[in-house]
C-alpha cells in the first residue's frame, strides 16, 4: 500500500514540481547562453560593453531575477510539499477520501516524507548545479581539483577532523536534520488540526513552542559547553582558532545529531498519534 | 416510473395489492415470468426487502410460484384467479355497500337504483 | 456471524458542545437504514465516527467487531457531504485511484453506470457540473462490494432525475450480506427505498424501528411521524 501510495502522491506533485525545475533548468541554459556569448567567447567585446550604463544595469537585474528565482524554486518546492500539501491532501476535503483508505497513518506520513525528501534533494541538486552550470569555464574547471585540494588539506585544522571523515558525517546530519524538520512540521500540522477551531493558528503555535523549545535546548548546550550546534535548520559551523580538536567537531555534532533525531522520532510518533487517535476532520 | 403509493398502509401491502390488480388487469398473464426481486424493486423504487416480502405472500396465497432455478411465475391455476377476481369484487362490493348504507338507502332501494343504471347503460 | 455495526454508550463531544451522547445502536447486515434527524442532530458525527475521520470522546464503535481503522475501512464504503476529488484529475485518475486501494471495487461496474450516464472516462473533475461531479462519486463508492455504505445526505441539493438516479443505484446496489446507511433529512423522497429508519435528534436515538412497524402502528408514513416528533 505504501508504494501505491507513493506513487499517487508522486502523481499529484509532479504536476508542479516537473514544470518548476523544468523552468529552472530552462533559465539556467538561457542564462548560459547569454552569458557565453557576451563575456566568456568575447572579452574583448565585454569589455567595450561594461562600459555601457545600460548593459551593466541589465546585468544586474539579470542575476537578481536568477537568484530570486533559485531562491523561489527552493521555497515553492519547500513550502508545498512540506506544509500546503500534507495540510490539503489529509486535513482538508481530500482528507475525507485519503484517512477513508484502507491504510495506517504511519503509510501517509512515510508516503508523504519519502515524496518530499526526494523532490527537496533533487531540487537542492539541480540548484547547486544550475549555479555551476552558468558560471563554470575552462579556466575554473582547472584550478577546480586544486582548489578541492586545499579544502580537504585545511579541514581537520578548522574543525578537527579529516575531510574524508568530517563531510560524510556532516552530510549525515544534513539529511537526518532535513527529515526532523520535514516530520516536525507534520506533527505540528497533525497537532493542530485536532483542535475545533483555528486549526491553522494552532498548528502554527505548536511550531513555534517546539522551535523555541530545541533552540532553548540548543542555547543551554552551547553555554555549558561554549561551542555551537550545527542542524536545527541553522547549521551554524564553528570555526574556531588553531588549536581546534577533534572534541570540537565531534561534541556538536553528536548532539546535533541527537537532537535532529529525537526530534525527528519524537514528531513521527506523535504526528502518527494525532493522526490515528485524535483525527478531527470537520 | 415509480409506482403510486400511500402513506398510510405498510409499502409491502400495497405492491401486494398493485401486483394482484395487475394480475387480474392482465398486465401479467398466467404462466407469465415475473422480473427478478432486484428488477422489480428498481421499478417500483421501492426497498428490495420489501419487494421479497410483497411476493412471499402472494406466493403463499398462490397466485405466484417459485421455480427453484427460473425464477417466479404467474399462476396459471385460473381458479385461483377466478378466486381473487371474486375476493376483490367482494371487497368493492362491501365497500360500496357500506357507502350507500351511509346514504340511509335501504337494500331495497339500492336494488331499483342498479337496476334503473343497468336500463339506461343498455 | 458479528454484528455489522455496534457503538456503546457512544459520546462525542467538540469542546463544550456535546454532538453525541452516550449512543447505543447496533446494525444487522441486509438493511437499507435510514438515518433521519434535523440539521445539527449528530448524523453526519455518527457517520464520520464509522469512518474514523473522528475519535469517539468515550464510548466505542466496533464495525465487523473491528475499532475503525485500515480493517474496517476496507469494508466501509462512504460517501461524504462533499466532494473530495482534485479537478485536475480525470475520471480515468479516479478509477485507478480506487482499484488501487479497494479490493473490492469493481471497475467495470463503475465503467458500466459512468457510460450509461453519458459520462466520458477522458474528463477532468474540473470540468463538470457540480451535480455531475456527486454523480461520479456516488458512482465510486457504489462500485466497491462493501459490508457497511454510508451515504451522508446523497440526495441533498441535487434535482428530482438526478435523486431518483441515486435511489436506483441503492437498489440495484443491494445485497443482503451489506448494509446502507443513508443520512437525510428529506424523508418522504427515500422512505420507499427503506427497510428501517433511526431518528436522531440532539445526540439522542429517539426511534429505531422498521418502516413497516411504523405504518403498521401509527397509522401513518414516517414522513408524518418525523414531522410530528420533531415538531418545531
Amino acid at each position: 500500500m505504501l508504494g501505491k501510495l507513493i506513487k499517487n502522491e508522486f502523481k499529484a506533485v509532479n504536476r508542479l514540481m516537473i514544470p518548476l525545475h523544468l523552468g529552472l533548468i530552462a533559465i539556467t541554459i538561457i542564462g548560459r547562453f547569454y552569458l557565453q556569448l557576451t563575456v566568456f567567447n568575447n572579452p574583448a567585446r565585454s569589455i567595450v560593453l561594461s562600459q555601457n550604463v545600460w548593459y551593466n544595469v541589465l546585468n544586474v537585474l539579470l542575476v537578481f531575477f536568477y537568484v530570486i528565482a533559485l531562491i523561489a524554486a527552493a521555497m515553492i518546492t519547500y513550502i508545498y510539499l512540506s506544509i500546503l500539501r500534507f495540510r490539503k491532501n489529509l486535513f482538508t476535503d481530500e482528507g475525507y477520501l485519503m484517512h477513508t483508505l484502507p491504510v495506517k497513518a504511519s503509510a501517509h506520513i512515510w508516503s508523504k516524507l519519502i515524496v518530499c525528501f526526494i523532490w527537496e534533494t533533487v531540487d537542492a541538486i539541480l540548484v547547486i548545479l544550475s549555479v555551476f552550470g552558468l558560471f563554470i569555464n575552462g579556466e575554473m574547471l582547472r584550478v577546480l581539483p586544486k582548489g578541492l585540494t586545499v579544502m580537504f588539506e585545511s579541514f581537520p585544522d578548522a574543525f578537527g577532523v579529516p575531510a574524508g571523515l568530517g563531510i560524510p558525517l556532516f552530510l549525515l546530519l544534513l539529511l537526518i536534520d532535513a527529515v526532523s524538520g520535514i516530520l516536525t512540521i507534520y506533527m505540528c500540522i497533525a497537532i493542530g488540526h485536532s483542535f475545533n477551531s483555528h486549526k491553522i493558528l494552532a498548528s502554527v503555535g505548536v511550531y513555534v513552542g517546539v522551535s523555541m523549545i530545541t533552540s532553548i535546548i540548543s542555547m543551554i548546550f552551547s553555554a555549558v559547553t561554549g561551542v555551537f550546534v550545527y542542524g536545527n535548520s541553522t547549521l551554524i559551523a564553528t570555526v574556531s582558532d588553531s588549536t581546534t580538536t577533534a572534541a570540537v567537531f565531534w561534541l556538536p555534532w553528536i548532539f546535533s545529531t541527537l537532537l535532529s533525531l529525537i526530534t525527528g522520532i519524537a514528531a513521527y510518533l506523535l504526528a502518527n498519534y494525532f493522526m490515528t487517535r485524535r483525527l478531527n476532520l470537520e | 416510473m415509480a409506482w403510486t403509493l400511500d402513506d398510510s398502509r405498510p409499502i409491502y401491502l400495497q405492491i401486494e395489492d398493485l401486483i394482484k390488480a395487475n394480475i387480474i388487469a392482465g398486465v401479467y398473464q398466467p404462466g407469465q415470468k415475473l422480473p427478478s426481486v432486484r428488477d422489480l424493486a428498481a421499478e417500483a423504487a421501492v426497498n428490495p426487502n420489501t419487494m421479497q416480502k410483497a411476493l412471499s405472500e402472494l406466493e403463499r396465497s398462490g397466485l405466484v410460484y417459485t421455480q427453484r432455478t427460473s425464477g417466479r411465475f404467474i399462476t396459471e391455476d385460473v381458479s385461483k384467479m377466478t378466486e381473487l377476481k371474486e375476493q376483490i369484487a367482494r371487497e368493492q362490493i362491501q365497500l360500496f355497500l357500506k357507502n350507500m348504507e351511509q346514504l340511509g338507502l335501504s337494500r331495497e332501494d339500492i336494488r331499483r337504483l342498479l337496476e334503473k343504471e343497468w336500463k339506461e347503460e343498455s | 456471524m458479528e454484528q455489522l455495526l455496534n457503538c456503546q454508550s457512544l459520546t462525542k463531544r467538540y469542546g463544550y458542545k456535546t454532538a453525541l451522547d452516550s449512543l447505543n445502536l447496533s446494525l444487522e447486515r441486509g438493511r437499507i437504514i435510514g438515518l433521519l434527524g434535523p440539521n445539527g442532530s449528530g448524523k453526519t458525527t455518527l457517520i464520520k465516527l464509522i469512518n474514523g475521520l473522528l475519535s469517539p470522546t468515550s464510548g466505542s464503535i466496533t464495525i465487523n467487531g473491528f475499532e475503525p481503522g485500515p480493517e474496517t475501512k476496507k469494508i466501509v464504503s462512504y460517501l461524504p457531504e462533499r466532494t473530495y476529488f482534485n479537478s485536475w484529475m480525470k475520471v480515468t485518475d479516479i478509477l485507478s485511484f480506487f482499484s488501487d486501494f479497494y479490493e473490492d471495487f469493481d471497475r467495470n461496474r463503475a465503467s458500466d453506470m459512468l457510460h450509461r450516464l453519458g459520462i466520458d472516462e477522458t474528463q477532468h473533475l474540473g470540468a463538470m457540473s457540480k451535480g455531475t461531479k456527486e454523480k461520479v462519486q456516488l458512482i465510486m463508492v457504489m462500485s466497491r462490494d462493501a459490508q457497511l455504505y454510508c451515504l451522508d445526505e446523497p440526495i441533498g441539493g441535487v434535482d428530482p432525475a438526478a435523486r431518483d438516479y441515486i435511489l436506483q443505484t441503492i437498489i440495484t446496489n443491494y445485497n443482503e450480506n451489506a448494509s446502507v446507511l443513508i443520512s437525510t433529512h428529506l424523508i418522504a423522497d427515500i422512505e420507499n427505498v427503506l427497510d428501517d429508519v433511526i431518528f436522531i435528534q440532539d445526540g439522542h436515538i429517539r426511534l429505531h424501528a422498521s418502516v413497516d412497524e411504523i405504518r403498521h402502528q401509527e397509522g401513518k408514513s414516517v414522513d408524518a411521524l418525523f414531522r410530528e416528533v420533531f415538531r418545531c
